[in-house]
C-alpha cells in the first residue's frame, strides 16, 4: 500500500474558539482533502472506500461534506439513502467506526484503510478498492490521507 | 418556567471567578485583552490570541442573538435526568468574535432564530437555588431567599458519633441547606419537613432514594424505586410476609439462635460483637424468615459484606460484582424451584412464583430484584443497630440495670435507641416538580436528602433530644421513615433487636467496651466498625 497523499490544515484559533466563534459548519477538511487529492493525482471522486474519524455524527458529516464526498448539505440524505453502506457508492467505515473500535482515536481508521486495500477484509471487503481515503479531526485540526495499492 | 438541569458543580478556577461574581451582581461579564481588545471566551490565564496581554472583565449587555440550539434527549449528566434540555448558542450584543453556549428556558420562543434573546441571568455556585453552572436564558425567579451550603462529605468513616453531633449544628444553623459535596442535593434537616416531605410521595419520589454517591453506580431496588399505584400493588404482596403475624412465626427460631450463638460467644469474655455476631445473627434470620437454606449464610455473608463496603463509598465496580453474584444466587434459587416447587406458604421466593400482582405474575427479573433488595435492606441495618444498641449498654450500667429490671422495658428501650442512633442519616428523594417547600425552592429534579437521623434529634418534636431518655412515651421517630415507604421490614428488625438484647442481658449481664479503643463510624448509613465488648468469665 502506498502513501500517496497527505494533506494538513488548521483554522487559525485555539479549541475554544473552534466551538464557539466564526462558522462552525467549515472545518479544516476542505484544505487538507484539497492537498492530500492533490498530492495524490486524484480526485474525490476516484475514492473506492473511506475511513473517516467519526467523533460524532455532525462532524462525520461535515467531513464529508469539506472532503467533497458528499454536496453540501447533502451527507445526511445521502447516508440515509445507503450512499455510505457496504455495497453503496461510497463505503465508509467498513470496520465499524469508532463505536466499534473502543474510540481508538483513528488509528484501527488506518488499519481498516490499508486491509482493504490489501483485500483482507473476510467480510464487508470493498471490491477491487484501489483507492482509500482516511482522514482525523482534532479541532482545529484536520488531516487526510490518501492511500493506494501500490503495483 | 422549565427546569434546566441538576448539573454538577463547576470547579471554581481563578480565572472563572469575575465570571461568578458578576453573575452575583446579576450582570454578565466577559473578559477581553488588554492589548489586542479581543474578547476571551472561554476564560483563561491570559489572552490567547496575541498572547500579550492580560484580561480585563468588562460588563456586557446580557442580551444576544440565538446562532443555534439543540435538544438534548439523553442526558449523560449523573442523575440520569430523562427530561430533554436545550443548549444554545448565542451570539452576544456588543462582543465580536464569541458567541456563549448557555442553557435555554425550553419555552423560549427557539423557532424563530433571529428573536432577541431574552436577559441572561447567571447565579452564582453558594446560592443553593443556582448553583448549576448555567447561563440561562430564561425568565427566571428573583434570586431566592439563601440558605447556607454544606460541604460536608457525608459517606466518609469518621469517629463515632461525629454524624448526629454534627448535625446537631447543621439543623439548628438552618431548616435547609445545600450540600454541594458531589453531585448536589438539598439537605432537610428538621424533623416536621423530614415527616411531611416522606409523606407527600406526590413531590418527593422515589426516583432517587438515597442523595449520597453516584446516581450511576445505584443498583435498582425494588419496590424503594417505585411510586403511586405501582409501589402500592408491590407492597400489599409482600406485606404479608413482614407484618406482625409473620414475624411471629420467626420469633421462636429467632430467640433459639440468638441464645445458641450468645453461649458459643460467652466462655472467651470477649467479642468484638459488630465482627463476631452482628451480621451472622440477622441474615441467619433473613434466610430463615425467607425460607431459605441457613447454610446459605456462609455464601452470601462475605457477598454482601463486599456489597455494602461499595454501597457505602467504596469501591462501584466491587459493589457491582457483588450485586451480580447476590442476583445469581437468587435467580439459582428460582431456577430450583421451578424443578422443585415448594409450598409459597412458608417459602417466600416460591410465594413470589406463584403469586399475581394485578393479575400478572412477577417478571423474574423483577423477583431476582424484590429478594436482593429485601436482603439489602434488612441486614445491614440491623447489624448496625445491634452495634449502636451494645456500645450504649457497654457504657451505661444504669440504663442496663433499668432494663434488667423488667425486660418487658425493652420495646419501649428499643424505641429509644433506634430514635437516639438513627442509621438512617438521610433518605434519598428526587422532586417531581417545581414547588416552594417552606420557602426552600426547589426544582423538578432537584434530589433532596430528608435528615432522618438529624429530624430524630430535633429539640423542636423530643425533648432532651441527645441522651437515651428510657421512659419517654411519645417517640415518633423517623428511624423507619414514614408515609408509603416507611420500612417494610421493621417488624422483623424490632422483633430481632429485641430478642437479642433480652438473650444477652440474659447470659451475659455485666458487660463492658474494651478500653483503648478509638471507635469509628463508617458513613453513608451509620455503623461502627467494631464493637469490641469483654465479660468476666
Amino acid at each position: 500500500v502506498l502513501v500517496a497523499g497527505v494533506g494538513f490544515a488548521s483554522k487559525p484559533m485555539t479549541q475554544a474558539q473552534y466551538f464557539t466563534q466564526g462558522d462552525i459548519l467549515e472545518t479544516p477538511a476542505r484544505d487538507s482533502g484539497r492537498d492530500a487529492y492533490r498530492r495524490a493525482g486524484v480526485a474525490p471522486a476516484d475514492i473506492d472506500v473511506a475511513q473517516v474519524y467519526d467523533c460524532s455524527t455532525i462532524s462525520m458529516l461535515l467531513q464529508l461534506e469539506d472532503l467533497e464526498l458528499a454536496d453540501r448539505g447533502a451527507g445526511a440524505s445521502d447516508a440515509a439513502a445507503g450512499r455510505f453502506d457496504p455495497g453503496g457508492g461510497l463505503p465508509l467505515n467498513t470496520h465499524g467506526g469508532l463505536l466499534a473500535q473502543s474510540y481508538s482515536v483513528g488509528g484501527g481508521h488506518i488499519i481498516e484503510a490499508v486491509r482493504q486495500l490489501r483485500r483482507e477484509r473476510p467480510e464487508n471487503q470493498v471490491d477491487d478498492a484501489e483507492v482509500a481515503l482516511v482522514c482525523g479531526l482534532g479541532a482545529p485540526e484536520h488531516a487526510t490521507a490518501i492511500l493506494t495499492v501500490d503495483r | 418556567m422549565t427546569a434546566l438541569p441538576n448539573f454538577p458543580l463547576p470547579d471554581l478556577l481563578p480565572s472563572a471567578e469575575p465570571f461568578w461574581l458578576a453573575a452575583e451582581r446579576g450582570a454578565l461579564a466577559l473578559p477581553r485583552c488588554s492589548v489586542c481588545g479581543r474578547w476571551q471566551w472561554y476564560p483563561e490565564p491570559a489572552g490567547t490570541d496575541c498572547a500579550g496581554g492580560t484580561l480585563v472583565w468588562e460588563d456586557v449587555a446580557g442580551t444576544g442573538t440565538l446562532y443555534t440550539f439543540t435538544r438534548v434527549h439523553r442526558s449523560f449528566l449523573p442523575g440520569g435526568r430523562q427530561d430533554p434540555y436545550v443548549v444554545g448558542s448565542i451570539d452576544l450584543d456588543g462582543v465580536d468574535g464569541p458567541r456563549l453556549v448557555a442553557n435555554l428556558d425550553d419555552s423560549t420562543d427557539l423557532a424563530d432564530r433571529n428573536g432577541r434573546a431574552r436577559p441572561i441571568r447567571t447565579r452564582r455556585r453558594s446560592e443553593p437555588s443556582g448553583v448549576r453552572p448555567h447561563q440561562g436564558v430564561s425568565a427566571m425567579p428573583d434570586p431566592t431567599p439563601r440558605f447556607p451550603t454544606v460541604s460536608t462529605d457525608y459517606t466518609i468513616e469518621r469517629p463515632a458519633h461525629w454524624y448526629h453531633r454534627h448535625l446537631d449544628e447543621v439543623r439548628e444553623e438552618s431548616p435547609f441547606s445545600f450540600n454541594d459535596s458531589t453531585y448536589g442535593f438539598w439537605m432537610v434537616n428538621r424533623y416536621d419537613q423530614v415527616r411531611e416531605a416522606l409523606q407527600s410521595p406526590d413531590i418527593f419520589t422515589n426516583q432517587r432514594t438515597s442523595a449520597l454517591g453516584n446516581p450511576d453506580h445505584k443498583p435498582r431496588l425494588l419496590p424503594q424505586n417505585l411510586d403511586g399505584a405501582e409501589h402500592m400493588a408491590y407492597r400489599h404482596v409482600l406485606n404479608p410476609w413482614f407484618g406482625p403475624h409473620a414475624v411471629e412465626r420467626t420469633a421462636p427460631l429467632a430467640r433459639r439462635r440468638a441464645a445458641e450463638m450468645i453461649d458459643a460467644l460467652r466462655p472467651a469474655g470477649r467479642c468484638d460483637l459488630a465482627v463476631d455476631f452482628a451480621m451472622q445473627y440477622p441474615t441467619e434470620i433473613f434466610l430463615a424468615h425467607l425460607g431459605l437454606p441457613l447454610e446459605d449464610g456462609e455464601r452470601l455473608l462475605p457477598l454482601v459484606e463486599a456489597m455494602f463496603r461499595g454501597f457505602f463509598g467504596g469501591d462501584p465496580g466491587e459493589m457491582e460484582a457483588t450485586v451480580a453474584a447476590l442476583k445469581a444466587y437468587f435467580r439459582e434459587q428460582f431456577e430450583e424451584r421451578e424443578r422443585n416447587p415448594r409450598d409459597p406458604g412458608t417459602d417466600f421466593l416460591s410465594y413470589l412464583m406463584t403469586t399475581e400482582m394485578e393479575g400478572r405474575p412477577f417478571p423474574e427479573e423483577d423477583r431476582i430484584t424484590l429478594a436482593f433488595t429485601i436482603m439489602l435492606a434488612g441486614l445491614d441495618t440491623t447489624r448496625s443497630a445491634l452495634g449502636y444498641i451494645f456500645s450504649h449498654l457497654a457504657t451505661r450500667p444504669d440504663d442496663r440495670a433499668w432494663l434488667q429490671e423488667d425486660l418487658t422495658r425493652l420495646p419501649q428501650a428499643i424505641e429509644e435507641f433506634l430514635r437516639l442512633y438513627t442509621l438512617l442519616l438521610q433518605v434519598g428523594r428526587y422532586v417531581a416538580r417545581d414547588t416552594e417547600f417552606h420557602g426552600c425552592p426547589l426544582r423538578a429534579g432537584d434530589i433532596v436528602w430528608l435528615g432522618a437521623a438529624s429530624a430524630n434529634r430535633d429539640p423542636r418534636e423530643f425533648d432532651r433530644p441527645d441522651e437515651f431518655v428510657p421512659e419517654r412515651r411519645v417517640n415518633r421517630h423517623l428511624a423507619f421513615g414514614a408515609g408509603p415507604h416507611r420500612c417494610l421490614g421493621a417488624h422483623l428488625a424490632r422483633k430481632e433487636l429485641i430478642i437479642v438484647v433480652e438473650e444477652w442481658l440474659t447470659r451475659i449481664p455485666d458487660f463492658r467496651l474494651a478500653r483503648d479503643v478509638e471507635m469509628r463510624e463508617r458513613g453513608g448509613q451509620l455503623m461502627l466498625r467494631s464493637v469490641p465488648l469483654e465479660w468476666d468469665v
